[in-house]
């Protein structure tokens, strides 16, 4: 495995792709702490960018921007009580009433410690989990994706929202979306009403482009009135996180940092996801739960901790079974099919370079992010004063882009506008997003996993009860299914009484 | 019927017949799809079926659930914000001009007036400035257009002058 490092190293350790990389981390920083946009947004965007460079560059690039992103929200949460990204929504409960009480210093530097190691300790278990599955997942036929998928999807559409229906509904569109087009054996058309560009069916990039960069452009549209956020000028001096209480916070890091990456590891969730269930946990595990909201430093580490643990567990299923963990792992996705690579086990044997370009990418992006946000402070505040309008207008060029530049046609630019007002739409009435986005890339795996595994037991279900580790995912999604409906029919029956 | 009680106690009914007639038509349409012989579930059919039938069984569900809410909200209706959907649409109509005239005027000057367009709905009406505006809009797309296409190599779409 070192020897593997070595490799990502001398890969990353160029000069364009550092460059590429504090680029990425610094771009990502900024996007992140604009509250107009949102760190997916700026991954979705910047995608274009990446079709022109080699994969490693793409790599340095997109990785860089992922870590900055997720990061960069703590700065406004803290500094202008509004989260740069949802992701940092609770670091705003304890980051504003420190600001209040003169401690913005403290606040910030538990953000981007609790950062930078809660994104650490992800990699840790990603460098050691990922190659380990992956060896695991090459024995995997058609038959186990199946399951695999299977139970992925049905996590995602009950994890996602309040309402199972309409999370379900939501993971069923996107895989009615994902139809379109040819079917995976036999190849036949479907859904193309007669028009050539529906035969390749919708582009993964305009649906991610529409669903999380143009529908912020809506939904600043149906903002009446832009409030005017005064932005205070802030440099940083010192760390100010004395030992002892900092040895008072490792218990709520490890709690952070564990919820962090499972929540990374479970397809279709996310940071926002992360940072709130750590917050919440956390406070319940406290000594003293009545102090959180005051503006104690705890609030802050179980926050900005699991939003960056997310990066390492979202990884996770995205190399070693091509299962996207949140919406970024879904950009990232979109930038591997891009340059023709495939992300599953066998990318860990047969393009290992890129599996380790990637980890030797998060380590350094990491460091980078916490040196980037230590120093250039005053830099990204200033940046924050650009009003929102002026930059999510300059974003919609660059999704054009974007669009158009995948398959040079205006089609999929088309296509971006359709999948924001379906966004927008499922915004309207309360229908989680996630759930479809992850039904539009699962679904063709659940069905082409599906018919060919069929296909190569001669039409026998038998294989998908009998193989271990697919009839095991089969009986956790019948046993999950089942216990959500216990848990939500019982919340009903003490709603009616 | 619906006059006495918020849209937030209706909107589920709302989705779920929205979605109820999108799984017929897409039931509808599954049944186009041509079946391979010798294909495995019938090939290409199997899927649609499968999902449209699931998305009629939730539909069903979502309006049961969204008019046993209905029924029991109390008709308080709390107008956080006036409902700006007007914006929202013009915002959109915009957008689609914006990509129809891409075709016609190409990237660069259909990009600088959609730009322009946007800043000027989107920010305050005190905000407003016309000709920071448009030395925004025209710089931005200049360096963005040298940007991605010479600099990135990427193909924007050509009108008949740019």
């Amino acid at each position: 495995m070192l020897e593997s490092f070595a490799m990502g190293f001398s890969a990353i350790m160029s000069p364009i792709p550092i460059t590429l990389l504090v680029i990425g981390v610094i771009l990502g920083i900024l996007f992140g702490a604009s509250p107009g946009i949102t760190s997916s947004m700026g991954m979705a965007f910047m995608l274009p960018i990446t079709y022109s460079l080699s994969m490693t560059y793409s790599i340095a690039l997109l990785i860089g921007l992922y870590i900055g992103g997720v990061s960069g929200g703590l700065i406004s949460a803290i500094l202008l009580n509004i989260p740069g990204t949802p992701a940092s929504f609770p670091t705003t409960f304890d980051g504003t009433p420190m600001v209040r009480s003169g401690k913005a210093g403290k606040a910030l530097s538990y953000g981007m410690i609790c950062s930078f190691l809660g994104g650490m300790v992800s990699f840790i278990l990603l460098f050691t989990i990922a190659p380990k599955l992956s060896k695991m997942a090459l024995t995997f036929s058609n038959v186990e994706y199946f399951s695999i998928s299977l139970f992925a999807l049905v996590l995602v559409a009950s994890l996602a929202g309040k309402s199972l229906p309409k999370g379900i509904m939501s993971a069923l569109i996107g895989m009615m979306f994902a139809t379109v087009g040819m079917a995976p054996v036999d190849g036949v058309k479907r859904y193309t009403f007669g028009s050539n560009s529906l035969v390749g069916g919708f582009t993964l990039i305009s649906v991610l482009i529409g669903v999380y960069a143009i529908i912020e452009l809506l939904k600043l549209a149906e903002e009446g009135h832009m409030e005017k956020i005064q932005v205070p000028n802030f440099k940083m001096k010192g760390f100010d996180i004395p030992l002892k209480e900092a040895k008072g916070q490792i218990k709520n890091f490890f709690l952070a940092a564990g919820i962090g990456s499972v929540i990374g590891f479970l397809p279709g969730l996310g940071p926002s996801v992360a940072s709130i269930m750590s917050y919440t946990a956390v406070k319940a595990s406290s000594k003293h739960p009545e102090k959180f909201g005051t503006g104690i430093p705890d609030g802050i580490v179980a926050s900005e901790t699991a939003n960056n643990a997310v990066i390492g567990g979202a990884l996770i299923p995205l190399l070693t079974m091509g299962i996207p963990g949140d919406a970024a792992t879904s950009i990232l996705l979109a930038g591997f099919i891009l340059h023709g690579v495939t992300p599953g086990p066998l990318m860990f044997t047969k393009q290992p370079e890129v599996v380790y370009a990637i980890f030797v990418s998060l380590i350094i992006a990491n460091i980078v992010m916490l040196v980037c946000e230590y120093f250039a402070m005053p830099f990204f505040l200033k940046t924050l004063k650009v009003p929102k309008h002026i930059l999510l207008s300059i974003v919609m060029i660059l999704c054009v882009i974007g669009a158009y530049g995948a398959n040079n046609r205006i089609f999929d630019v088309w296509m971006i506008l359709l999948f924001a007002v379906v966004g927008y739409t499922f915004k309207k009435f309360n229908v989680p997003i996630a759930p479809m986005m992850m039904g539009f890339i699962l679904g063709p795996l659940v069905e082409r996993n599906l018919l060919r595994g069929l296909q190569m037991s001669y039409g026998k279900f038998w294989p998908f009860l009998t193989r271990p580790v697919s009839a095991a995912f089969l009986l956790l999604t019948v046993v999950y299914i089942i216990m959500i409906i216990i848990q939500r029919s019982k919340n009903k029956k003490v709603e009616v009484y | 019927m619906f006059k006495n009680k918020s849209y937030k106690s209706y909107s589920d009914i709302l989705f779920g017949a929205f979605t109820m007639i999108l799984s017929l038509v897409y039931f509808y349409f599954a049944l186009d799809i041509k079946v391979t012989k010798g294909a495995i579930l019938g090939g290409g059919r199997f899927m649609p079926l499968v999902i449209s039938i699931a998305m009629m069984v939730m539909s069903f569900c979502i309006i049961i659930i969204g008019y046993k809410k209905y029924a029991k909200s109390n008709g308080e209706s709390n107008p956080s914000k006036p409902n700006q959907y007007k914006r929202v649409l013009l915002i959109l109509g915009i957008f689609v001009i914006y990509i129809m005239l891409l075709g016609f005027l190409g990237f660069l000057i259909s990009s600088t007036l959609f730009l322009f367009t946007l800043i000027m709905i989107l920010a305050n009406k005190e905000d407003r400035k016309l000709i920071q505006t448009v030395i925004i809009s025209v710089i931005t797309c200049i360096i963005v257009y040298f940007l991605f296409s010479k600099g990135f190599g990427l193909s924007l779409p050509n009108g008949l002058f740019i």
